[in-house]
């Protein structure tokens, strides 16, 4: 377990549950850090380490509903499995309209809690992913000069290069110099993929 | 010559000392001749009579006697004369006289014959014995009024020897008995007692024989068919002017009594039962989630385990850990319903000497419960070294498991850092109090008459049977609930109880 593998935080104000929950976690060979309270996770947990957080509903002082607010407001995006007992199913309803990943009520099967741990760990692992590729393209965009951005705009809005030389008082042939620049500063390998990376970067 | 002088000397002394006798005596002393005349009649006579010596002697005696005697007097004179048998001489009796007022009373006539060698004269000696009479009359009614008291009195009342024989009975306790009077006067009187109380019985006999003051002592008694009574027995000790002593027993039969009593303890009981019921029904959710954590616990740990061992990764100091933690547990899941067990098992009230510091403890076991969910802070200060109640133990942790879940209702509404409860213990004069302060902002000035009424509430969703229920479970302790504001902005209840003296 290097520093970069995903760690599984519980919090759990029941010391026996918690106790239990990371005894579990840990048979399956996964890091595994417990907090008594919404506030000593909130307190301590650094949006940057990846993971996922299985988080008891009922607590006192903040609730894990509560938690999942705070985190929310704080653009923190972990993914989070709620451990519900008998009779909190309109609690349960409102953390997955929340955005919660599932939810297991206790006491519960190994395996249905795993099963979910992993989902949670993969789903966090392909937002990373996903969020560095941004990242990455974004950086790519970043590159690329004042007139190939324009030029980019409106080859993603479907112009044809006869078009965009007439407006922007170019050559046909600039044009398909700055194209190309374009395509190859992106990664692009197609036009349907530089709209696409366009799209997901949100470009100006 | 000297002779002669001499006994007309002693004639004359006599005279004197006899007609002194006749002055002097109280007693009236009449002489009558066998004609019946008055001879003589002295002041005595006069006195009693009302008439002058003069006015009666040479007159017929039976103008002393009522009509009826009179007219036969002079037979009986005669009669007397011819057979010498006596009726009245030498005897004495009590017949009745008759007063120059012409007023009968009552007299005591004793009659004798003077025998002299001319003539035979009788003398009459007569006592008035009216005011004898009429103390004799009046003693005869009291005791007569008594008698009717006792014969009519709608309590048994029964006397006794000093080791608790019966002398007399009166018809109540023959009644109450359903046996005849024959049949209990010499028996004992512990002998009427239950087994059970017997003993109690005869101690307390014997106490009050030794001198001690009694109290009065409540049994049960066995009557007729074996049919069982609850009586309140009260012995007293009772000394006789010549010295030796009896015992009266009263005798009330409370049994209807002890009945409705017992009735109204057991209905308090079975609304108290309800009321436990009543509680734990809406605690339900909340106790599900004190024994599913537990657990919880306990299957996660143990799935943890057969991971463990599975995986060949599992270190024996883990396991053995971990078994730990299931057994604690698995006992932590007990406590919890056990305690439940004993909060509403039906059982029959035991009152007990216990230390309310303890009921509190055992209480906050419970409330806990609550309170997490709700974000209540409990806080707690005990007054150490405090005297003893004497308590259903059961039935106090209702009322304050009642009066501190009430409060942690009425501070829903606040901010969660400001929903504090606290229970705080103190003696006050003989008293132990239980004080419970929350900051729901209290109970409104019009609705306090009414706080401790049956269906008082102000929750949505309540019976209002908790306050009620609670009221009476300390009043039959011979305590007291009561309600005011605190300093805090909340609601103060206090639970104030008789301390047991040390």
């Amino acid at each position: 377990m290097d520093a970069g593998s995903p760690t599984v935080f519980i919090v759990d104000d029941d010391g026996a549950v918690r106790d239990s929950l990371a005894l579990l976690v840990k048979s399956m060979s996964l890091r595994v850090e417990t907090f008594e309270s919404a506030r000593a996770f909130l307190d301590q947990y650094d949006p940057a380490r990846p993971g996922c957080l299985v988080l008891d509903i009922r607590m006192p002082l903040m609730s894990g509903l509560e938690l999942q607010q705070v985190l929310a407001e704080r653009g923190i995006a972990i993914p989070i499995i709620f451990i519900t007992g008998h009779g909190d199913v309109s609690m349960a309803v409102h953390a997955m309209r929340a955005g919660a990943v599932d939810f297991v009520e206790k006491p519960f099967k190994d395996q249905d809690l795993l099963d979910r741990i992993n989902q949670a760990l993969a789903l966090d692992r392909s937002r990373r992913t996903a969020a560095d590729q941004l990242e990455a393209n974004r950086a790519r965009f970043d590159s690329l000069t004042p007139r190939e951005l324009e030029v980019m705009r409106r080859i993603v809005q479907g112009q044809a290069n006869k078009v965009i030389a007439v407006e922007l008082g170019l050559s046909e042939r600039t044009v398909e110099i700055h194209r190309a620049k374009v395509m190859s500063k992106t990664g692009a390998k197609s036009l349907a993929e530089l709209v696409a990376i366009a799209t997901r970067v949100d470009a100006p | 010559m000297l002779a002669a002088n001499t006994l007309e000397q002693k004639l004359l002394a006599l005279e004197a000392r006899y007609d002194g006798l006749l002055r002097a005596t109280v007693e009236g002393i009449i002489i009558i001749g066998t004609d019946g005349r008055i001879e003589s009649f002295n002041p005595g006579a006069e006195n009693i009579f009302g008439f002058r010596a003069a006015e009666v002697i040479g007159h017929n005696v039976s103008m002393l006697m009522p009509d009826d005697e009179a007219s036969r007097h002079d037979g009986y004179i005669g009669s007397y004369l011819r057979t010498r048998s006596p009726k009245i001489i030498g005897i004495g009796r009590e017949v009745i006289g008759r007063r120059r007022s012409g007023e009968h009373f009552p007299m005591e006539l004793a009659v004798g014959e003077i025998l002299t060698e001319q003539r035979i004269t009788f003398v009459g000696i007569v006592r008035d014995i009216t005011k004898r009479r009429e103390v004799q009359r009046m003693a005869r009614e009291r005791e007569q009024e008594l008698r009717l008291v006792i014969d009519n009195a709608p309590i048994g009342i029964f006397t006794s020897d000093l080791i608790g024989r019966i002398g007399t009975v009166n018809p109540a306790l023959i009644a109450m008995l359903g046996v005849p009077a024959a049949e209990i006067i010499g028996r004992n009187c512990t002998d009427f007692a239950v087994p059970q109380d017997h003993e109690r019985f005869a101690q307390t006999l014997q106490a009050l024989v030794r001198g001690a003051t009694v109290p009065v002592c409540e049994l049960q008694w066995r009557g007729r068919a074996g049919a069982l009574m609850n009586v309140a027995a009260h012995l007293v000790l009772v000394h006789r002017p010549e010295g030796s002593s009896f015992v009266i027993g009263l005798v009330v039969n409370q049994t209807e009594q002890v009945e409705s009593e017992e009735m109204t303890r057991q209905m308090r009981e079975q609304l108290a039962h309800v009321g436990r019921l009543t509680t734990l029904g809406e605690m339900a959710s909340a106790i599900a989630h004190e024994i599913n954590q537990p657990l919880t616990a306990i299957s996660t740990h143990a799935q943890a385990c057969r991971r463990l061992i599975a995986s060949g990764n599992a270190d024996l100091p883990t396991l053995a850990d971990a078994f730990e933690r299931i057994s604690d547990q698995a006992l932590r899941a007990g406590q919890v319903v056990k305690r439940i067990r004993n909060f509403v098992t039906k059982r029959e009230s035991s009152r007990e000497t216990v230390d309310v510091n303890d009921i509190v403890g055992q209480v906050l076991d419970l409330a806990e419960v609550d309170a997490r969910e709700a974000r209540v802070a409990l806080g707690t200060e005990l007054a150490g070294d405090l005297p003893c109640v004497f308590v259903d133990p059961v039935q106090l942790q209702q009322v304050c498991l009642n009066l501190i879940r009430n409060a942690i209702d009425a501070m829903l509404p606040l901010a969660d850092d400001q929903r504090v409860l606290e229970v705080s213990s103190r003696e006050a004069e003989g008293r132990v109090e239980l004080v419970f302060d929350d900051r729901g902002g209290g109970v409104p000035e019009h609705v306090r008459a009414e706080l401790f009424l049956p269906f008082f509430t102000t929750k949505e969703s309540g019976m209002g049977m908790g306050l009620s229920i609670s009221h009476s479970i300390v009043a039959a302790h011979g305590g007291t609930l009561r309600y005011s504001d605190n300093d805090k902005g909340g609601a103060r209840f206090i639970v104030s109880l008789p301390a047991v003296p040390e």
